[in-house]
C-alpha cells in the first residue's frame, strides 16, 4: 500500500500557501521516487494552521499536520515514512497519543461529513461515501409525502437564519398546485467573518446537489437555481464541475432513475449585494432585477420566482438532507433539543485560540463551543463578548456564556442563530465601535427601499458615531432604543428587521460602556480614537527615543535619557508609540 | 364576505382587499407615499404603517391584504409614532425648499418667487396681484423696503441677489400707469364695521385687505394726510409723496375710509371704539424720537431725527447752520443726513460702531457717501457745547469695538480720548417710541383695564394675530414692535385682518394651520455651494439713478428705475427656489398634519444638482423619498422603464440610468412619472413660461390634438397656460396623456404663433395692421372670383365648420377637406357596428392594437391587461411597449400578420359557411388565439385600408359585437368623426380663384395641384414653410375657442378657452367685415347654439350581423394599399418640440 498524502486546496488553505506546498509535495516524491498518492481536498476547518496536510497509509491511522511550508513538507513526508513524525506540526493523530484533537471530539460532523476527507472534484469519491444513494432511495423507496414527513420528523429547521421548519416548507410548495415550481439553494452568504456554506461547496458540492434533486423530487418543481455570489470563485467551479458530473452519471437531466422526474439545475452567480441572501430579493434577482424584498405575503412556496410555487434553502439545510434520508429522521432527531434538532456548523472568528469552521450538536453551551471546541481565548485578555449571527445577531457578555445553542434560546437573549457567525472578543473590543461596524455594514448594504432602514440606521449610525467621538448626550440612548425598535417593526426584510440587533444588545448588555462615551467621555476599552489620549509615564521613561521615532507626525519631544512628551494637540492617536515601547512606559486611556 | 376588526370595530368587507382600501371604504384614512393604485403593493414608505394583532412588528396596510377575523390598530399611539418617526426620517433627507427662502425671509411672506417669474413671463399685471395677496403698497414698499428677501436670496451665491425690490417697484409703476390699475373684487358688504387708529402702512394695509372683504372700515389718523411714517419719515428723494398718493388713493377704491386729524385719546377714545365697532385694530406707530442723553441736549440747533425729517413734510421753516452733525447708524440716520445735504449744508454722520456695524443698508450708506456726507465712524458724542444757548461745537470720545453683544454686533468701547468740532446743528437720530400717554387715562380704559404695554412703551400683543386680549382691540405695526420697518408693519397689518376676519366669523383668532416647512439650511450661509456651480454668472442689473451731483441739489426720486427689457431679464435670474407643487405635496401634507419637527433628526443629506438638462421634466432628486412610484410605474405600465434606483443604503437615490439625463434615455415623455410622484422631484416644465407655485385657475375640458380626446385640466394665470395635466376623477384615461397632450401644446403658446394677419409679398410676410385691410383684401378678392373653393381640416370644431359650411354657402363655394380620405369603412359608420367605446374596452377580455397607436390607449390596453385582459400587438414599431405584449407580431408588415390571423380564421369556419374564400393561395394561416370578447385597435390615418379590411373581416369572424367586443377605429384628427356627420368628404386638390384653407395645410402632392390658384387665404396657428397662400389669418386653437367635436368613441369633447382668447373674435369681425358674417352670426354663441341643436340630432343606426359585414367587405374593390399623407402644422411643430429632448 502506497503513501497518501492530502493537501487541505479550499480558499483558506490556499490563501496560507497550501498551493505551494501541494506543488512541493509533487516536487518532493518525484524527486526521491517516494511511491505515494497525492490527493486534493477541501477545508477541514482547522484554519488557524493551515495549510494542512494529511498523511496515511491506512485511512484509519493518519496524521494531520498543520503550519506546513513547502521547506518542511520534505521533511513531514521522510519522517512518517519512517514512522518518526515531526511532533511540533502534528495537529490531529489517531495513531499518537496525546493527539487525539479536542476540537473534533466534542463535534459531530454531519453537514461537513466529506469535508476534508474526499476529493471534492471527484464525484466518485462522493459516491463512495455513500453519494447519491440517499437520492436513490427516496426516488425509489419513499413517496414524496414520505420523504416530506422524514424530513418534518427529523426537526430540521432552515440553517440560513431564522429556522423555520424545512420539512413544513416542502409541504407548502408542495401543495402549491402548480405545472411547474422551482427550487433554488441560498448559498449567497454575506455575513462578514462566515464562510460555512462556502466552505460546503468547495468541499462537498455534490451534497447540496443531491439535497435539492431529493427536494426538488419531493416538492415537484422541475428546475433549480443555486444563487451563488459571484466572490466564491472556487465554490463556483466545484459546484459546475459537480453539477456536469451529476448530469453525466443521470443524477441530474431528464428521466432520472428512469423515472418520469426531470430536473434541470442552474447557477446564478449574484453581484455581492448582502440582501439578496433575503429570498424575495434573491428571487428578484435572479429574474435580472434589483436585487429588492418584496411585501410577504405571498410566500414564494405561493408565488416566488417567475411568479411560479418555489421552495428556498440555504446550503447548509440541503447539505442535511441526503445524511437524513439515509440515517433516518431519527437518528436526526437525536442531536439537538426539544425545538432545534441535529448539528450546526459555526465559523469561529475573533480573539478565540482555534479559530475556523465546527459543527457541533444543538444544545451544547456557547461555554463549550468557546472552550473547549474552540480552544478557548487567543490572548490574556479575558473574555467579553460574544457576537452570534453576524451583523443581523448580537453581542452577548460571559453572564449569558452557558446559554445554549439553539434557535430558540439564543433568540430569547436579543442575539439570533444567523448563519453561524461567531465572532469572540475580548476586553480590547469596544462595544460602541463593535455596535458601529456591523450598523455600518447593514447600512452600506440596505437595498435603499424601507425608510427605517434606509434613513433610520444611518441616523443610528450617526448617534453612535456621535457617540464615539464623545459628543453624545445621555437622551441620544432612548433616540437609539426608539429608532431600533421602529426599524424592527417597520422593515419589509430580515435585513431591516434585525439591523439594530447589534445595538440593542450592546446597548442591553454593555450600557456602562455607553454611559462611559457619553459622560466619562472615555472609551474603556481605548478603541475610539476621539476619547483616547497617549501619555508617557514618567517613572517609567527612560528616554530611549524610540517612541519619538516611530511616532509619523513627530509629535513626541524629549532628549536622549530624558523624559519624553507627547504634544497632544498634534497627536493623532495611531499607537505607534504605545505599540513600540518597551518599557509600557505609555499610557492609553 | 369576511368579517375584521378595525380599531375595535367589526367590519364586513369583501375577500381580497387590502387593509388600506378597506379602512378607506369606512372613512378610515391611512396616509400613503409609496402606493399608487395602479400598482401593485410596495411597501416602501412605511408611512401606511398598522398593527394586526398577532402579527411581528408593524404590516404595511398598503400591501397587506385583510383576512378573516384580523384585528387591525390604525390609529393606536404605537401606530401614529411610528408614521411620525417615518416621515421625519424621511424629512431629514428631503433636501429641499417647500417655500422660496426669500418668501421665508419676508416678514409679510410675500409670494415673491411666483410675482418674479410672472414678470419674467410679461404677465405684470398677474404678478402686482400676485404681490397684493399680501403686500398691498409695492410702490412705496417696492421703494423703501429694506429687502430682507434679497439677503437670503440663493442666486447671491452664485453671484449677487435678485434686485427683488426693484423688481417689485417696476410692475407696481407699471400698474399705476395702466388704464386700470388693479383693484380686487370686493366681497359684498357685509354690515360689520371696523374701526383703525393710524393710517400708516400697518393700519392702511388691514383696512385694505378688511374692506375687500366686505366690512366698513373707518381709518382714523391725526396727521392731515395718510401714509404715516412712509410720508413723515421717508424722504421725498426716496418716495416722492405723489407716488404715496396715488397708492394710498387705490388703496381707497374698496370703500376704507380715512378720517384725519383725529386723534386717539383726545379726538376718539378706546372705550368708544371698542363698543362702537365690531373690532378696532391700533397701528399708531412709534413717531416720539428718543434724545441723547448728553449735556447741551436743549440747545438752540439741536434736532431729533424724526422731528426734523416730519417737520419738513409739513412744510415747517427749519434753520440749519453750515456744518450740520447726524448722530446714529440707522436708516433714519441716513435720511437725516441725506435731506440735510439737499438743503446745501456739509453733513458728518458720527456713529459709535464701524461701518460694518451700521443698521442702515449698505446701498444708502453709499449713496450718503457719493452725496458728499463724511463719515465718523467709532466716535460718540459726550457733550454738545454751546454759546448763549446756541449750539456751536460738540465734544466727541474716539471708540474701539469690544466683545459682541445681543445683536451680535461689536459693542463699542469707550477709550478715554476725546477731541472736539465745530457744528452748528446737530440731528440726533437714534430711536423712537411710541406715544402712549393716553392709555392710562379712564376714558381709553376698556372694563377698567388698561392695554398692556412693555417696558419700552410698546404694547403687548400676540404676534401671530396681533390681538391683545382686551376687548376686541388689536395692535401691531411699531406700536408693538418699536421701530421697525414697513414691510413689518404691513405684516402685521395683514396678520391682523385675517385674526380679525376669523374674529368675526367665529373662528379662533389663531390660524389653528401651520404648515409644515422644508428648509434646505435656515440660513444662506449654511447651504452649500456646490449644487449651485451649474449656473452661468449673470450679473445683476444696476437700477439707474440720478448722477450724485444732480440730486444733492434738490429732492428728485434718485432711482429711475427698470426698463421692460431690464426687468424682464432681472427677474429670470430667479432659481426657482420654492416648490412648484408645495400646495398638493403628501409629503407636506402628511408632515403638516402629523406636526412633525423637523430637527429631529439631524445628519447627512443626500444632495445632487437639480437636472434641468430636459427640456421638459425637471428631476429633482434632492426631494425624492424613493418611493419609486415613477421607476415602477415607468417600467411596468409605461413601457420604457427609464428610471431606477442607483447605490445602496443612505446613498440610494433614483435616477436614469448611470445617473445620467433623462434627454440620453428611452423617455417617451409621456409624464406619468410626474404624475404619480407624491412630492416634487419630477415637475412638468414650459419651454415657453417660468412656472411658479402660485395658485392658478382650473380649468376642465378636452384635448383637441388628436381623436382620442382625453380630459384634461388646464391651468392658467393671467391668460397664459402654465400647465397642463390629465382632469381629476375616473375619466377613460384617467391619469394619461401623450407627449402632445400633456406637453405638445406649448407650440400654441409659443413665439412663432401668429395672432395677427399677414401678409404675403414676394417671398416675405409683412404684418396687416389693421383687420379692415385684410377683410377688404377679402372682400375685393372674392368679388372677381368665378370659381371658389374652402378646404377645412377636420382639425377644426363643429362651431368652426358649421360656420366655414355656412360661409361657403353664402360665396357660393364646396367645403371640403385635404386631410381626409374616402375609405370604404365609411360606409359603416352609421351600423351598429361603429358604437364601441372605452367602456367595451373596460369589459374586454383580449385587447388588439394594430400599427401606431396613441400613448394613451397603450397605457389604458396596459392597464386592461394588468387586470386580467390579454393583450396582442401588431405594430411595426419597436418600442419598449412591445416587451408587454402577450402576443407581439412585428416581423412581418402588419397587412401580411393580419391576412395570416384571417386565414386561420377563415380555415376554422370554412365548413359551417360555404361561401367564404380564402384570401390568397399563398398565404399561411396563423394562429394567434382570439375570444370572442375583443375589442381591436387601429388609428385609420396610420395604417393602411388592406389592413383595415383585415381588421374587420377579422373581427367579423371572431366578434359578435356585443358588449366588450368590436372595433375601435380611431384617427389622428380630433373631430373626424364630427366631419362624418356634418358631410364633409375628402377634396380634390385643384386651382381656383379663391381658396380658404381653414386649418388645411396641404401636403406635398396637393400644393403642387393648387397653388396656381389666384388668391390664397389660409387660416391657421403658425405660418409653415410650405404655405402657399397669401393671406394668412390667425385661428384659434381647441385651447382658445368654446367649442366642441366628436371623439373617436362617439364622445362630445368640450373645448372652454381657458385663456379667454379673442382670437376667434378677431377672425369673425374679419369675416364680418369682408360680408361673410352677419354682426348676429359673428358671435360665437350664436356657433355654440347651432352646434348644440346639430349635436342633439340623432342618426338613424343600421343594424348589421356579422354575415352582412363579411358580405359587405367582401364587395369592397377600392383601397389603398399605403398609409394616407397629410399635413398639419401643429404636428410638425410637435414633433419639433418633443425632439428637443433629444
Amino acid at each position: 500500500m502506497s503513501l497518501v498524502i492530502k493537501v487541505g486546496l479550499a480558499s483558506c488553505g490556499l490563501a496560507a500557501g497550501a498551493g505551494e506546498v501541494y506543488d512541493a509535495i509533487l516536487k518532493h516524491i518525484k524527486k526521491n521516487k517516494i511511491d505515494a498518492e497525492v490527493k486534493k481536498t477541501a477545508c477541514i476547518g482547522m484554519c488557524f494552521v493551515e495549510p494542512l496536510v494529511e498523511i496515511y497509509k491506512e485511512e484509519k491511522k493518519s496524521i494531520t499536520y498543520g503550519d506546513v511550508t513547502p521547506e518542511n513538507v520534505g521533511d513531514i513526508i521522510d519522517a512518517f515514512s519512517k514512522g518518526k513524525p515531526v511532533e511540533e506540526n502534528v495537529i490531529i493523530s489517531n495513531i499518537l497519543k496525546g493527539s487525539e484533537n479536542k476540537t473534533f471530539k466534542k463535534q459531530k460532523r454531519i453537514v461537513l461529513r466529506n469535508c476534508g476527507i474526499i476529493d471534492p472534484v471527484s464525484i466518485n469519491d462522493y459516491l463512495e461515501k455513500d453519494g447519491y444513494s440517499a437520492l436513490e432511495k427516496s426516488m425509489k423507496n419513499m413517496s414524496r409525502e414520505e420523504i416530506i414527513d422524514e424530513i418534518k420528523n427529523s426537526g430540521l429547521r432552515g440553517r440560513g437564519g431564522a429556522g423555520f421548519p424545512t420539512g413544513l416548507k416542502w409541504q407548502f410548495a408542495y401543495n402549491a398546485q402548480n405545472e411547474k415550481k422551482y427550487i433554488v439553494c441560498n448559498a449567497d452568504e454575506g455575513d462578514p467573518g462566515a464562510f460555512m456554506d462556502r466552505s460546503v461547496l468547495e468541499g462537498d458540492p455534490h451534497s447540496v446537489i443531491e439535497g435539492m434533486i431529493i427536494g426538488a423530487y419531493a416538492i415537484g418543481a422541475d428546475e433549480g437555481y443555486i444563487y451563488c455570489r459571484a466572490e466564491y470563485p472556487l465554490a463556483i467551479k466545484h459546484l459546475e464541475i459537480a453539477i456536469e458530473q451529476a448530469t453525466e452519471k443521470g443524477y441530474l437531466g431528464n428521466k432520472i432513475f428512469g423515472t418520469d422526474f426531470n430536473f434541470e439545475l442552474h447557477i446564478k452567480k449574484g453581484a455581492g449585494a448582502f440582501v439578496c441572501g433575503e429570498e424575495t430579493a434573491l428571487m428578484a434577482s435572479i429574474e435580472g432585477k434589483r436585487g429588492m424584498p418584496a411585501i410577504r405575503p405571498p410566500f414564494p412556496a405561493q408565488s416566488g420566482l417567475w411568479g411560479k410555487p418555489t421552495n428556498i434553502n440555504n446550503v447548509e439545510t440541503f447539505a442535511n438532507i441526503a445524511w437524513i434520508i439515509l440515517n433516518g429522521a431519527k437518528e436526526y432527531a437525536k442531536y439537538g433539543t426539544e425545538k432545534s434538532k441535529g448539528t450546526k456548523v459555526f465559523a469561529l472568528a475573533g480573539k478565540i485560540k482555534n479559530s475556523g469552521l465546527i459543527e457541533v450538536p444543538m444544545g451544547m453551551s456557547l461555554r463549550d463551543v468557546i472552550y473547549d471546541v474552540g480552544g478557548g481565548m487567543k490572548t490574556e485578555r479575558p473574555f467579553k463578548g460574544v457576537q452570534l449571527g453576524g451583523p443581523s445577531g448580537g453581542c452577548l457578555p460571559v453572564e449569558l456564556l452557558d446559554t445554549i445553542v439553539d434557535y430558540d434560546s439564543i433568540n430569547k437573549t436579543g442575539a439570533i442563530m444567523g448563519s453561524g457567525g461567531m465572532v469572540v472578543m475580548d476586553t480590547s473590543s469596544c462595544m460602541v465601535d463593535i455596535a458601529k461596524f456591523f450598523l455600518n455594514f447593514t447600512q452600506n448594504e440596505s437595498c435603499g427601499k424601507c425608510t427605517f432602514c434606509r434613513v433610520g440606521t444611518k441616523r443610528m449610525l450617526e448617534i453612535l458615531t456621535r457617540i464615539s467621538e464623545g459628543k453624545g448626550k445621555m437622551e441620544d440612548l432612548d433616540t437609539l432604543e426608539e429608532l431600533s425598535e421602529n426599524i424592527k417593526k417597520g422593515s419589509l426584510c430580515g435585513l431591516g428587521q434585525t439591523a439594530p440587533n447589534p445595538v440593542l444588545t450592546t446597548l442591553k448588555y454593555f450600557r456602562k460602556e455607553y454611559i462611559a462615551h457619553i459622560k466619562d467621555k472615555t472609551c474603556p476599552a481605548g478603541v475610539c480614537t476621539a476619547l483616547i489620549k497617549y501619555e508617557i509615564i514618567e517613572d517609567k521613561c527612560i528616554g530611549c527615543t524610540v517612541c519619538a521615532m516611530k511616532c509619523p507626525v513627530n509629535c513626541i519631544s524629549g532628549e536622549r535619557k530624558q523624559v519624553h512628551y507627547i504634544d497632544q494637540n498634534a497627536c493623532i492617536k495611531c499607537g505607534a508609540c504605545y505599540d513600540a515601547c518597551k518599557f509600557d512606559a505609555i499610557k492609553k486611556g | 364576505m369576511i368579517t375584521i376588526k378595525i380599531n375595535g370595530k367589526e367590519i364586513k368587507t369583501e375577500k381580497g382587499k387590502k387593509i388600506l382600501d378597506v379602512a378607506n371604504d369606512i372613512g378610515i384614512q391611512i396616509p400613503t407615499l409609496c402606493h399608487d393604485k395602479e400598482l401593485s403593493p410596495y411597501g416602501s414608505c412605511w408611512v401606511c404603517a398598522v398593527k394586526v394583532k398577532d402579527r411581528k412588528g408593524f404590516v404595511t396596510a398598503c400591501g397587506t391584504e385583510a383576512i378573516e377575523g384580523m384585528e387591525i390598530e390604525t390609529d393606536s399611539e404605537e401606530v401614529h409614532k411610528a408614521r411620525k418617526m417615518a416621515l421625519e426620517l424621511l424629512l431629514s433627507d428631503h433636501y429641499a425648499d417647500c417655500e422660496a427662502p426669500c418668501k421665508v425671509a419676508c416678514p409679510d411672506h410675500v409670494d415673491i418667487q411666483s410675482y418674479v417669474s410672472l414678470i419674467a413671463n410679461r404677465q405684470y399685471r398677474e404678478a402686482v396681484k400676485v404681490i397684493k395677496e399680501t403686500l398691498p403698497m409695492p410702490l412705496s414698499i417696492g421703494r423703501v423696503c429694506p429687502a430682507f428677501c434679497e439677503a437670503e436670496c440663493r442666486r447671491s451665491i452664485v453671484e449677487e441677489p435678485v434686485a427683488i425690490r426693484q423688481l417689485k417697484r417696476y410692475v407696481a409703476d407699471f400698474d399705476i400707469l395702466s388704464k386700470t390699475p388693479y383693484v380686487p373684487k370686493k366681497a359684498p358688504n357685509n354690515g360689520k364695521n371696523i374701526a383703525i387708529v393710524g393710517a400708516g402702512p400697518s393700519g392702511l394695509t388691514c383696512g385694505y385687505y378688511l374692506s375687500n372683504q366686505g366690512y366698513n372700515v373707518t381709518v382714523f389718523e391725526s396727521a392731515p394726510k395718510a401714509g404715516g411714517w412712509l410720508r413723515y419719515g421717508i424722504p421725498e428723494y426716496r418716495l416722492p409723496k405723489k407716488i404715496l398718493d396715488k397708492e394710498i388713493k387705490l388703496m381707497c377704491k374698496n370703500g376704507m375710509n380715512i378720517k384725519y386729524k383725529t386723534q386717539l385719546g383726545k379726538d376718539i377714545t378706546l372705550s368708544k371704539l371698542n363698543i362702537k365697532y365690531d373690532a378696532v385694530y391700533l397701528a399708531i406707530g412709534a413717531q416720539n424720537a428718543v434724545p441723547m442723553r448728553v449735556k447741551g441736549n436743549n440747545l438752540e440747533g439741536c434736532f431729533l431725527g424724526v422731528d426734523f425729517l416730519r417737520d419738513l413734510m409739513l412744510g415747517k421753516k427749519i434753520k440749519l447752520e453750515k456744518k450740520v452733525a447726524v448722530i446714529g447708524g440707522g436708516n433714519t440716520a441716513i435720511d437725516c443726513a441725506r435731506t440735510a445735504v439737499r438743503l446745501g449744508v456739509n453733513v458728518t454722520l458720527v456713529y459709535r460702531r464701524t461701518r460694518q456695524e451700521m443698521p442702515a443698508e449698505a446701498y444708502e450708506v453709499d449713496a450718503a457717501e457719493e452725496e458728499g456726507i463724511k463719515f465718523h465712524f467709532l466716535t460718540n458724542p459726550v457733550e454738545n457745547l454751546g454759546k448763549k444757548g446756541k449750539l456751536k461745537a460738540i465734544k466727541m470720545e474716539k471708540m474701539k469695538l469690544g466683545e459682541p453683544d445681543d445683536s451680535g454686533r461689536r459693542r463699542p468701547e469707550p477709550t478715554g480720548e476725546f477731541f472736539k468740532e465745530e457744528y452748528g446743528t446737530v440731528i440726533a437720530a437714534i430711536s423712537q417710541k411710541p406715544e402712549v400717554a393716553f392709555v392710562t387715562k379712564k376714558a381709553n380704559q376698556i372694563k377698567g383695564k388698561e392695554l398692556p404695554l412693555t417696558r419700552w412703551d410698546t404694547v403687548v400683543a400676540n404676534e401671530e394675530t396681533q390681538f391683545t386680549g382686551l376687548g376686541k382691540i388689536f395692535a401691531g405695526g411699531d406700536f408693538r414692535r418699536g421701530p421697525a420697518t414697513a414691510i413689518e408693519a404691513i405684516a402685521d397689518g395683514r396678520k391682523a385682518a385675517e385674526a380679525i376676519n376669523r374674529f368675526l366669523n367665529n373662528q379662533p383668532i389663531i390660524d389653528p394651520i401651520k404648515l409644515f416647512d422644508s428648509k434646505k439650511e435656515k440660513k444662506l450661509k449654511d447651504v452649500d455651494p456646490k449644487e449651485f456651480e451649474q449656473y452661468e454668472e449673470i450679473p445683476r442689473f444696476k437700477m439707474p439713478e440720478l448722477e450724485p451731483k444732480v440730486r444733492t441739489s434738490n429732492f428728485r426720486e434718485v432711482e429711475l428705475g427698470f426698463e421692460e427689457e431690464d426687468a424682464r431679464a432681472e427677474a429670470d435670474r430667479c432659481l426657482e427656489c420654492g416648490c412648484n407643487v408645495n400646495k398638493t405635496c403628501d409629503l407636506r401634507k402628511y408632515a403638516t398634519e402629523y406636526k412633525i419637527d423637523a430637527g429631529l433628526f439631524i445628519g447627512d443629506k443626500n444632495k445632487h444638482p437639480i437636472d434641468d438638462s430636459h427640456p421638459f421634466i425637471r428631476r429633482d432628486a434632492n426631494k425624492c423619498i424613493n418611493c419609486g412610484r415613477c421607476v415602477r410605474i415607468c417600467a411596468e405600465v409605461q413601457g420604457p422603464g427609464v428610471l431606477g434606483y442607483i447605490f445602496r443604503g443612505f446613498t440610494t437615490y433614483v435616477a436614469p440610468e448611470f445617473g445620467g439625463s433623462l434627454s440620453k434615455t428611452n423617455c417617451e415623455i409621456c409624464g406619468k412619472c410626474i404624475e404619480v410622484c407624491p412630492v416634487g422631484a419630477l415637475l412638468p416644465k414650459n419651454t415657453n413660461t417660468k412656472l411658479n407655485p402660485h395658485l392658478s385657475e382650473k380649468t376642465t375640458q378636452n384635448c383637441g390634438l388628436c381623436g382620442t380626446g382625453c380630459n384634461i385640466e388646464v391651468s392658467v394665470q393671467d391668460n397664459h397656460i402654465t400647465i397642463i395635466e390629465p382632469a381629476d376623477g375616473e375619466t377613460f384615461n384617467q391619469r394619461d396623456l401623450c407627449f402632445d397632450g400633456k406637453f405638445g401644446w406649448q407650440i400654441f403658446e409659443d413665439e412663432d404663433r401668429i395672432t395677427i394677419p399677414y401678409q404675403r409679398e414676394n417671398d416675405h410676410w409683412l404684418p396687416v395692421d389693421k383687420m379692415d385691410t385684410a377683410a377688404e383684401m377679402i372682400r375685393k378678392k372674392l368679388e372677381n372670383a368665378k370659381t371658389k373653393m374652402i378646404y377645412i381640416s377636420p382639425t377644426s370644431s363643429i362651431e368652426e365648420t358649421l360656420l366655414i359650411q355656412h360661409v361657403a354657402k353664402k360665396i357660393g363655394s364646396q367645403v371640403s377637406s385635404l386631410s381626409i380620405y374616402e375609405s370604404f369603412v365609411d360606409k359603416l359608420k352609421d351600423t351598429n357596428l361603429y358604437t364601441k367605446t372605452y367602456d367595451d374596452l373596460e369589459k374586454a377580455e383580449c385587447i388588439v392594437l394594430v400599427g401606431k397607436m396613441s400613448k394613451v390607449h397603450k397605457t389604458i390596453a396596459r392597464r386592461l391587461q394588468r387586470n386580467g385582459a390579454k393583450l396582442i400587438l401588431i405594430t411595426q414599431e419597436t418600442s419598449d411597449y412591445n416587451d408587454f405584449a402577450d402576443e407581439l407580431f412585428n416581423d412581418d408588415p402588419i397587412v401580411k400578420t393580419l391576412e395570416k390571423i384571417l386565414q386561420y380564421n377563415i380555415e376554422l369556419v370554412k365548413e359551417e359557411m360555404d361561401d367564404i374564400d380564402d384570401i390568397g393561395q399563398n398565404i399561411d394561416p396563423l394562429k394567434v388565439d382570439i375570444p370572442e370578447k375583443t375589442v381591436f385597435m387601429y388609428n385609420r390615418d396610420l395604417i393602411s385600408e388592406e389592413s383595415i379590411w383585415n381588421i374587420w373581416a377579422i373581427s367579423s369572424l371572431v366578434c359578435n359585437f356585443e358588449e366588450g367586443s368590436g372595433i375601435i377605429p380611431t384617427s389622428k384628427f380630433n373631430n373626424f368623426r364630427g366631419f362624418q356627420k356634418l358631410g364633409i368628404n375628402a377634396g380634390e386638390p385643384d386651382n381656383y380663384n379663391f381658396v380658404l384653407f381653414y386649418g388645411e395645410l396641404p401636403c406635398e402632392e396637393q400644393k403642387k395641384r393648387i397653388k396656381n390658384s389666384s388668391f390664397i387665404v389660409s387660416v391657421n396657428t403658425h405660418i409653415d414653410d410650405a404655405d402657399s397662400s397669401h393671406l394668412f389669418l390667425p385661428k384659434a386653437s381647441y385651447l382658445e375657442l368654446k367649442s366642441t367635436s366628436i371623439a373617436d368613441d362617439g364622445r362630445i369633447s368640450n373645448f372652454k378657452n381657458p385663456k379667454n382668447s379673442t382670437i376667434h373674435n378677431k377672425l369673425l369681425k374679419i369675416f364680418k367685415k369682408a360680408g361673410l358674417l352677419t354682426a348676429q352670426e359673428a358671435k360665437i354663441s350664436f356657433w355654440n347654439k347651432k352646434a348644440e341643436a346639430f349635436l342633439a340630432k340623432e342618426t338613424k343606426v343600421r343594424n348589421l350581423s356579422n354575415q352582412d359585414l363579411l358580405d359587405f367587405l367582401y364587395t369592397v374593390e377600392k383601397m389603398h394599399f399605403d398609409a394616407h399623407k397629410q399635413a398639419s402644422v401643429q404636428k410638425k411643430r410637435i414633433t419639433k418640440l418633443k425632439k428637443m429632448a433629444k
